[in-house]
């Protein structure tokens, strides 16, 4: 499969604009805004199958349909560059390297739903990227590819930046939402949902930097021609798989969505550093369940990891050999989502800090009979009832965990200490 | 207007009304903490989960809009398992200092705990400890019972919108403060007192004084200015310790006292109720001033001081009126019940044939900060003033300064009280006035200058009605049990008049009922429907 996000960015310092629009960069923009009806634009991107890359894989063209055509008024489209999601550094990869590629599809979604402001949300630890996107702004800017009349039509589009302040829940759509209108990041209840009810009130999409920046080629190509690539008809497309881990070669990797995560790890990744034993792999950022080494010949699509128990999330793949405790590394996640949880309501604020609580029990070599049965009651209490997912995400590792890997916990409980470390 | 059905039960509410509200609307109780009926709610403390067909979670009661062919369920084990889990979780950090906590007794989450909480915690960490904060000089803040509601932060933002308290932190560090270096502004704090549901918001006034239950609770208004806020007095025996809004804390249904509106009147309407039954910080911490202490332990005779009973002190007084013929001067304090009045006046109109009155002068009850979207004061600090007004105006008596009445130097000058002191400036003036008669509930040094004291009954001691500015007509209620030989003033009034010309006209109904009789502004009310001032019923224009 030919690189559809990363192709020519190593070397070809894309970040240029003169270097971008070389390799024919700005034309599916051009085609997009001069020679396209808004219900073409979403035609052609619900006939990709584009999912959503964030998390939830929700279709993009579906999303974009939902913002009502009739509203009088602004609208408004957010790209999350929040990129919050232990294990997941993806997106900034195209940020550093080919922010054009997000700005051009920036420029078609907005245009496709109407919106004439635009927002990049990035994470505030992201000052390159930040940086970086800036520049390609100004640059975009000069030539007439943003601001008033872009491409000589009488369409105006523009997109700011704002940078986040560091905090896991803001890469969450409501909240996020809530932190660019300068409010505190709490996520909202829904429904209203954002293309109803979004930014300052206004109808308005949020979708991730992965996303955004597959919609040029899906405009130069055709939805066609992007849905072959994949598992059609419902994963579709490139998809960047973040590495990180005991491999030997961390990475970024753009591979047709539905590479084995076998694959991914011991062809793409070079294998287990030292010729340890695998353990086990978070496939798709820490909420996700985990999975066992005989598990592992999962295509790495949304409906296929589904089907075996997990989730593609951010497909941030964490790849654990066999020194890992898994005790410690949910106790070490488990204090992430206490420490990120915005505390808003009971399950997820009280939830989160009792899990963690146990989970430095056990680690320490003071489990006691129950607790994990305890953990999995907890988890189970948080599962479902909380205000937005990060309660929920909280739990799925947890009892991801326990499913995966009981045995372990119950060896912690009854030797009274850490059977890895052997403290 | 959508029909749904809810426990099995087919209902039809008004458009835009959420599940919660609709429960509540048909008497079905769905616990919740961070829903208040005077502001927004948030979904933030899961306790309102309900199960709802079609969906596969469950959903917050208090933000999912009932909509056409719902089928809503409150009770089924799932419903009944999340409500456990979720106060299994608010008690995991929760100090459970009960014994020494003001809320017990009238705490949201004891209440609940006990009806849907399980029988006990798996929870075996250390509890996390946290210091008191001092909110301002009338409200402390106890982190560690905070459930997070963020009802007090909400009342600030959408009632009072001034946005003084926010949430500071993340996560299970997550506490209520102020601005840095800032406290809340004096004039409608103490409202977060009452809508905190626990006990993490307590005014200094009632802070470790007494059990909420040794405590009897008198619905009654507040006397502080014309407002005539409808107020709750929490009292034992002789001592009021608390006055609180009639906002509701305690969520149990049946104490609310609009449960069937919200269904059937337009939000708007609701929420104007709603927030008028806010009180303001003077009416709460300033009710001493009403009931202060120095209280007159009996009747006072100079005259006669060998007469002193009860019996003596009144057929003196009326055989002084009898004497004075027409030449009686009356002052009447805008603290006197509209029964108090009328009897009052009935006594210088039909026994003296005096057409003059004076009303003492109590100073503006002043706004606090301008910037508040909730301002409450009205008028003078005079409860009754309209009440006066309305009953002089029937009876053909104009209503005069008291300088004049004191300068017209009367031969008996007659003042019903309380005086509060605002007598105290005439002392001087009276000295030509052959007989003055007093009836108040405490010493002055007005009262140490007159012929005869009879002792009377504060705000909280006794029975009738006040007129606000608005000319509602609201109930007044015994709190407290007077000290002493006191009496209530009706009484001492209509004793009086009985004596001087055997007419009876009663306790306070009877007297209400003869105004409701005789004065159109008081058509339509009787006693049984001035409870709460947030009645309905249309009489004459008004709401009672
Ligand atoms: C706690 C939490 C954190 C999230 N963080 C991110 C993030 O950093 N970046 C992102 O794109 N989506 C994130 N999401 C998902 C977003 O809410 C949202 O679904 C997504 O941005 C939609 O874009 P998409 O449709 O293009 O996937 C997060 C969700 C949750 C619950
Ligand atoms: S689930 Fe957690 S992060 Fe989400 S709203 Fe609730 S407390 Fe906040
Ligand atoms: S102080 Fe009381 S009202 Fe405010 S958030 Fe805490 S529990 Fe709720
Ligand atoms: S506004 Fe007036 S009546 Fe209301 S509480 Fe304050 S002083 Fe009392
Ligand atoms: S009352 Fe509904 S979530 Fe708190």
């Amino acid at each position: 499969m030919e690189q559809i996000l990363l192709k020519n960015v190593e070397g070809a310092k894309l970040a240029d604009i003169n270097n971008y629009t070389a390799v024919g960069g700005y034309e599916s923009a051009k085609k997009a805004i001069t020679s396209m009806t808004i219900a073409q634009i979403i035609d052609e991107v619900k006939k990709s199958g584009l999912r959503g890359r964030g998390g939830a894989g929700f279709p993009a063209g579906m999303k974009w349909d939902f913002v009502p055509k009739d509203f009088k008024g602004p609208r408004y489209l957010c790209c999350n560059a929040d990129e919050g999601e232990p294990g997941t550094f993806k997106d900034r990869e195209i940020l550093e390297k080919n922010p054009h590629l997000l700005i051009e599809g920036m420029i078609i979604a907005s245009y496709a739903i109407g919106a004439e402001l635009s927002f990049i949300y990035i994470r505030g630890e992201f000052v390159k990227a930040a940086n970086t996107l800036e520049s390609a702004l100004d640059q975009a800017r000069k030539q007439g590819f943003l601001g008033e009349r872009i491409f000589g039509t009488d369409k105006k589009i523009d997109i700011v930046v704002h940078r986040g302040a560091g905090a896991y829940i803001c890469g969450e759509e409501t909240a996020l939402i809530e932190s660019i209108e300068g409010e505190r990041g709490n996520p909202r209840v829904r429904p209203p949902f954002p293309a109803v009810v979004g930014v300052f009130s206004k109808p308005t999409v949020v979708n991730n930097v992965e996303t955004l920046a597959a919609v040029p080629s899906i405009i130069k190509n055709s939805g066609q021609w992007y849905a072959a690539i994949g598992v059609p008809p419902k994963n579709t497309g490139s998809k960047l798989y973040a590495v990180s881990g005991h491999v030997n070669k961390p990475g970024v990797y753009e591979l047709p969505m539905g590479t084995t995560l076998k694959d991914l790890i011991y062809n793409y990744a070079g294998g287990i550093k030292g010729n340890k034993k695998l353990k086990g792999v978070i496939p798709g950022g820490s909420s996700t369940p985990v999975l066992l080494p005989e598990e592992i010949g999962v295509s790495m699509d949304f409906d296929s990891l589904a089907k075996a128990g997990s989730m593609l999330g951010s497909a941030a793949v964490i790849v654990m050999d066999e020194d890992v405790c898994t005790v410690e590394e949910s106790l070490r996640l488990s204090e992430f989502y206490a420490h990120e949880s915005c505390g808003q309501c009971t399950p997820c604020r009280e939830g989160t800090v009792w899990m963690t609580k146990i989970l430095d029990r056990i680690e320490q070599g003071k489990g006691e009979q129950g607790d994990i049965e305890l953990l999995e009651r907890v988890s189970a209490n948080i599962m479902g009832n909380t205000l937005c997912p990060l309660g929920d995400a909280a739990a799925m590792m947890m009892l991801g965990f326990l499913k995966k890997f009981k045995d372990e916990f119950a060896l912690h409980i009854k030797s009274g200490r850490c059977p890895i470390h052997k403290k | 207007m959508p029909t749904f059905e809810i426990d099995g039960k087919k209902i039809t509410v008004g458009q835009g009304v959420t599940v919660l509200e609709a429960a509540r609307s048909q008497g079905i109780e769905i616990p919740h903490f961070c829903y208040h009926e005077s502001f927004k709610s948030g979904g933030l403390c899961r306790m309102c989960l309900v199960e709802i067909e079609k969906m596969p979670k469950l959903q917050t009661s208090c933000t999912t809009v009932a909509t056409e062919g719902m089928v809503v369920k409150t009770t089924t084990d799932r419903v009944k398992q999340a409500r456990s889990a979720i106060l299994e979780f608010i008690l995991t950090n929760h100090p459970l200092d009960c014994p020494d906590c003001d809320q017990a007794g009238e705490c949201v989450l004891q209440e609940y705990s006990h009806k849907y909480g399980p029988d006990k915690s798996a929870f075996r960490e250390p509890k996390e400890l946290r210091e008191h904060i001092q909110l301002s000089e009338h409200i402390a803040y106890d982190p560690e019972r905070c459930i997070m509601c963020e009802r007090c932060v909400r009342y600030y933002r959408d009632v009072v919108g001034t946005e003084e308290l926010a949430v500071m932190q993340r996560g299970a560090h997550s506490e209520i403060t102020t601005f840095p270096g800032r406290q809340l502004d004096y004039g409608y704090i103490g409202n977060i007192a009452d809508i905190c549901p626990v006990g993490a918001l307590t005014t200094k006034d009632f802070r470790f004084k007494e059990r909420v239950y040794n405590l009897r609770t008198t619905e009654t208004i507040c006397p502080l200015c014309e407002a005539g806020c409808t107020i709750y007095v929490d009292a034992k025996k002789y001592t009021v310790y608390r006055v609180r809004s009639r906002n509701k804390n305690l969520t149990s249904l049946h104490e609310h006292p609009n449960r069937n509106v919200t269904a059937l009147y337009p939000k708007v309407f609701i929420d104007a109720i709603l927030r008028s039954s806010f009180i303001c910080d003077d009416g709460r911490f300033g009710y001493k001033k009403a009931i202060e202490n120095g209280a007159i332990p009996g009747p006072i005779n100079r005259y006669e001081p060998e007469n002193r009973t009860w019996n003596n002190v009144i057929s003196l007084v009326a055989q002084k009126i009898k004497q004075a013929g027409s030449k009686v001067g009356g002052i009447v304090s805008p603290f006197a019940t509209n029964e108090e009045a009328y009897a009052f006046l009935y006594l210088l109109k039909y026994i003296s044939g005096t057409n003059t009155i004076g009303v003492i002068d109590f100073p503006g009850a002043k706004e606090f900060n301008g910037a508040t979207k909730l301002q409450l004061r009205k008028g003078s600090q005079s409860p009754n003033l309209k009440g006066i007004e309305q009953i002089a105006g029937a009876l053909g008596i104009k209503i005069t300064p008291v300088e004049e009445v004191v300068a017209s130097k009367p031969e008996l000058l007659y003042v019903l009280g309380p005086t509060l002191n605002r007598m105290d400036a005439y002392t001087e003036k009276i000295g030509g006035i052959k007989f003055i008669v007093l009836q108040d509930f405490k010493a002055s040094a007005f009262a140490n200058n007159v012929h005869v004291v009879m002792p009377g009954f504060n705000f909280a001691q006794k029975d009738g009605t006040y007129t606000n500015k608005d000319g509602k007509v609201q109930r007044i209620r015994k709190a407290v049990d007077a000290k002493g030989d006191a009496r209530n003033d009706l009484d001492i009034l209509t004793d009086i008049i009985y004596n001087i010309s055997g007419k009876k006209l009663g306790s306070f109904d009877n007297i209400l009922g003869l105004m409701v009789k005789e004065i159109p502004f008081f058509n339509g009310a009787d006693a049984a429907i001035l409870t709460t001032g947030i009645n309905f019923r249309k009489a004459a224009g008004r709401l009672w």
